[in-house]
């Protein structure tokens, strides 16, 4: 396998979401929502602290049909480790009453025909690069993978998707047999080429960070006349809770989109987009599939103290001179 | 001036249209004789136009950002320095517009009718083609809040077949495809049932017009035609049979514009929300460009195609999205992105927050006429977080 960029690694990670997502779309085939099922919400954190209970369960995806709630969770990978089960364990534990304050939370009532009802909590897990042929032969050969597969199923459906093929059931019980349980065992046929929906990794390192503040705030700015303000802290508060972005991490996508042309800096830690940025923005993903934001910066740098301190390139350093002081 | 506002203040569409078919009218000797058509005469058309921001009265402003606005073209500028534009309001919904070409002597007149719901406009002239060339469909090109419509030719197709009493009597028939040498466009007249079929069969050639004869029994009573861009037009009505051509202009109206807003409108945006314990996304829209003539692409010569034809020009700013599988695009005349992913041979447009019917509809039109006019159109939508 060739080796892939750190740009990479998180776009495929990025991907494996929203193939998860392009099932309740109309281009999947039957698509989940024809059968009821909606997304009311994705990467939510669902508490639990009634009666001396300690839950938090933090799946990626939630489905719901009207009566049952789904927890999803979505792998790139075909490894199940501890860390998965763990994750299952305390999906496993969100109760009916729980699931709905969520829904409740998720303005369910206010936005669907659902009053928010819940009749049963599922959950499930979808590893992308897992099929049949290699649970039955790791099966076969590993204890530990048995053991694996036996107690992360015993909290949870075990499932895949790829790109024009199937979301489907690889092992596991549902706990209940409702329209939603019936459609997934069924299987959904998946659109070759997804819809970019959603860019968020569980990580968020600089790269998709870069992607995510441009596609969010870069583009709202078309709608805005005058352009579109942001903070560091407001673009920390929108990923927050689960998605803890580092200020360092912010600060240098930041000093990223600024020394390519795709946002100005207007005052400490706040940015703003406007439509001629938009030339810039476009441009973004390339550039951080090719190479880490730290590096492009590192290598920046050195340009511009390579061009201060050599007399060869006279005048196209002024402005750069100016801004990194 | 030809069109006095007095005549329209107030009026129904259906009264307008009952005033305007009275240019077409012929007698039953003129019917007869006019067996084939001819390009001499002039013919009732009208353009329909989704009309986004536009409202009766503010021709004039929209002149003045022609010339104002630094983000319209060179040829924008030019145009509105080489002509002179009048508006006569008639009432909230109806204006006269006159434009007027001082080097050629010439005055041009059109209606515009605003629809009930304001989602329209009409362009409604007897100009003959050659002037509304020149005039009229360049004005229309060049504003930003009205757009003609646009339809494929299997929607162009049962457009007209749905048409009552009526039958093809010829049609324009294009094949474009970047993978052909050939570059080839049809013209038929006196066509028979069938002979649509059998071009398409042949040739993979796709109408962008067609003829037809509508009865009034016993006898051809109207005729007209419609083209896949916004434009349908009447030839000729025969005296008598004027409430069956008034009731054909509005049913052809109504169903081209519900046809186009089944292909392009966004119904259901997918709005990127923060909520209080999580993110959602509304909704869901793809247009679907499918099974064009040609079995296989590779992504790459699919993008290179793209770019070559339909991405180059002022319009358009893209960028490469996920390993050179989709693109993101900016339509800087319409101020809307969207992405198109590539599942070659076919070709997948995703709506996002900002797109709606004028960048997709705009897109469609463009890889149409010069990329591949063989693909299918289809709309996939679906509420995902809301309803």
């Amino acid at each position: 396998m060739t080796s892939l960029t750190a740009g990479e690694r998180q776009r495929r990670e990025v991907n494996t979401y929203n193939l998860f997502y392009s099932a309740v779309t109309a281009r999947a085939d039957p698509p989940l929502h024809s059968r009821g099922v909606r997304i009311p919400v994705m990467f939510p954190v669902f508490e639990d602290r009634s009666e001396g209970r300690s839950v938090k369960a933090q799946p990626d995806f939630v489905l719901y049909d009207g009566s049952t709630c789904a927890l999803c969770e979505i792998k790139s990978g075909h490894h199940i480790n501890e860390r998965d089960i763990n994750q299952m364990e305390e999906c496993g534990e969100v109760t009916i009453e729980a699931a709905e304050a969520e829904l409740e939370n998720a303005q369910v009532r206010e936005k669907t025909e659902y009053d928010g009802t819940v009749t049963a909590v599922e959950s499930l897990i979808v590893y992308q690069d897992m099929d049949e042929e290699y649970i039955e032969e790791t099966r076969r050969e590993s204890e530990d993978f048995r053991a694996a597969l036996d107690r992360i199923t015993d909290r949870a459906v075990l499932m895949t998707q790829d790109y024009g093929g199937d979301l489907r059931v690889l092992a596991g019980d549902f706990d209940d047999d409702g329209a939603m349980q019936s459609a997934l065992r069924t299987g959904v046929t998946l659109p070759e080429n997804p819809p970019d929906e959603i860019l968020l990794t569980e990580g968020m390192e600089p790269e998709v960070l870069a992607m995510a503040v441009t596609d969010i705030w870069g583009e709202q700015a078309l709608d805005h006349e005058d352009g579109v303000e942001v903070t560091r802290e407001q673009v920390r508060d929108f990923f927050a809770p689960r998605h803890n972005v580092n200020p360092g991490d912010l600060g240098i996508v930041f000093e990223f989109l600024e020394d390519i042309g795709a946002c100005d800096v207007v005052g400490t830690h706040r940015y703003e987009f406007r439509r001629e940025h938009m030339g810039a923005i476009l441009g973004v993903e390339e550039m951080v599939m090719e190479q880490r934001v730290e590096d492009y910066l590192r290598e920046d740098d050195q340009a511009t103290f390579d061009s201060f301190s050599g007399d060869e390139d006279e005048y196209d350093d002024d402005e750069e001179d100016d801004r990194r002081e | 001036m030809e069109f006095d506002p007095a005549d329209y203040t107030g009026k129904s569409k259906r009264d307008i249209l009952r005033e305007l078919v009275e240019y077409v009218v012929k007698t039953d000797e003129e019917m007869e004789g006019k067996t084939t058509r001819s390009g001499g005469q002039t013919d009732l058309n009208i353009y329909l136009c989704d009309n986004q921001g536009f409202e009766i009265g503010d021709v004039d402003h929209w002149v003045h950002q022609l010339t104002e606005d630094d983000r319209i073209t060179g040829h924008a500028e030019n145009f509105a320095s080489e002509h002179t534009f009048a508006e006569d309001v008639a009432d909230d919904d109806i204006s006269i517009v006159t434009i007027t070409t001082p080097a050629k002597g010439r005055e041009d007149e059109f209606l515009f009718v605003a629809t009930d719901d304001g989602d329209y406009v009409w362009v409604i002239t007897t100009v003959h083609s050659d002037w509304r060339d020149k005039t009229i469909e360049r004005f229309l090109d060049y504003l930003p809040c009205l757009e003609r419509l646009y339809l494929s030719s299997d929607d162009l197709e049962d457009l007209t077949s749905d048409i009552r009493d009526s039958r093809v009597s010829g049609f324009t028939a294009k094949y474009h495809a970047p993978n052909r040498e050939r570059d080839a466009t049809l013209r038929f007249t006196g066509a028979e049932p069938g002979d649509l079929e059998k071009a398409e069969d042949a040739f993979d050639a796709k109408p962008t017009r067609i003829d037809f004869d509508q009865t009034n029994s016993p006898s051809t009573a109207i005729q007209g035609a419609n083209t896949n861009n916004g434009r349908i037009s009447m030839r000729s009505v025969r005296d008598g049979s004027e409430p069956k051509a008034v009731e054909t202009l509005l049913g052809i109206t109504e169903e081209y514009q519900s046809l186009d807003r089944a292909r392009f409108d966004v119904e259901f945006s997918p709005e990127l929300r923060k909520l209080e314990n999580g993110f959602t996304v509304d909704g869901f829209t793809a247009v679907e460009l499918t099974e064009p003539d040609r079995d296989d692409a590779a992504t790459e010569e699919l993008v290179d195609e793209l770019e070559t034809h339909v991405l180059n020009g002022n319009r358009y700013r893209h960028g490469i999205r996920d390993g050179g599988t989709k693109i993101r695009v900016f339509d800087t005349e319409h101020d809307e992105t969207f992405d198109v992913a590539l599942e070659p041979p076919d070709i997948v447009l995703y709506a996002r927050e900002t797109t709606s019917a004028l960048s997709l509809r705009e897109f469609v039109r463009e890889v149409y006429e010069k990329l591949d006019s063989t693909y299918s159109l289809a709309k996939k939508q679906n509420p995902v977080a809301i309803q």
